[in-house]
């Protein structure tokens, strides 16, 4: 099991989020508690950096985190919702 | 628009987006050709959505070391289409920058992802006049 953190800015941008999402989101957490590495890293050259995965109906939702393994845990960066 | 049927994807029955055989979790769609495929493109609003156009993706990166960057990664992606008559590695090289242009879309909102990155990684605070490109650095950004 992974720790998963989320500060106060990342916790404002889930509040904000549609009703729609907010059950992802909570499955998105089971998650990242217990397969971080599902996600893709954003940048493929930089494959233990920032990791995304996308979530909601068609993909509309990212998160980016960062996996901290030797302390097993998993820092919630931002959630972007993609449909305005 | 797209019909890229691989073989490692299911068509989910509740969106109609293609999905990977496998996913870890209902709902999470991380086979990034998936995004590509929607039957149901989007045609208005937010720009960034699953789908994106290129032009769209290029017009939200930060500075011109992305662009150039994204430039040089479409050309091949491209390129690698146009000779093996395969669409999958293109789709890829989109959804991957159209994730980064989604991030690099709110500038205010990168620019302090980038820091609690850099401070993650580094253990040490990031001073508030700190130039991006720097923070970036530290943060693999």
């Amino acid at each position: 099991m992974y720790r998963v953190v989320t500060d106060e800015l990342v916790q404002q941008q889930i509040d904000a989020l549609p009703t729609e999402a907010l059950a992802f989101v909570a499955e998105l957490r089971t998650l990242l508690e217990v397969q971080p590495w599902s996600g893709k890293p954003l940048h493929p050259k930089n494959p233990d950096g920032v990791q995304t995965i996308s979530f909601g109906t068609h993909g509309a939702g990212l998160a980016y985190y960062l996996i901290l393994e030797d302390q097993r845990r998993v820092d919630l960066l931002t959630l972007i919702w993609t449909v305005s | 628009m797209f019909d890229l049927r691989r073989s490692n994807v299911q068509q989910s029955a509740t969106t109609g987006t293609w999905v990977p055989r496998s996913p870890s979790l209902p709902g999470y769609h991380d086979s990034v050709t998936a995004q590509y495929v929607s039957n149901d493109p989007p045609t208005s609003g937010y720009p960034l959505r699953p789908g994106a156009s290129p032009g769209a993706i290029r017009a939200a990166l930060l500075s011109e070391q992305d662009r150039a960057e994204f430039d040089t990664d479409y050309e091949l992606a491209l390129a690698d289409a146009r000779r093996s008559l395969d669409l999958a590695c293109l789709f890829e090289t989109l959804e991957q920058w159209r994730r980064i242009a989604v991030l690099h879309s709110d500038p205010q909102n990168f620019r302090r992802v980038a820091r609690r990155t850099a401070e993650l990684l580094t253990g040490q605070p990031i001073p508030g006049d700190e130039p991006l490109t720097v923070t970036r650095a530290k943060a693999g950004l």
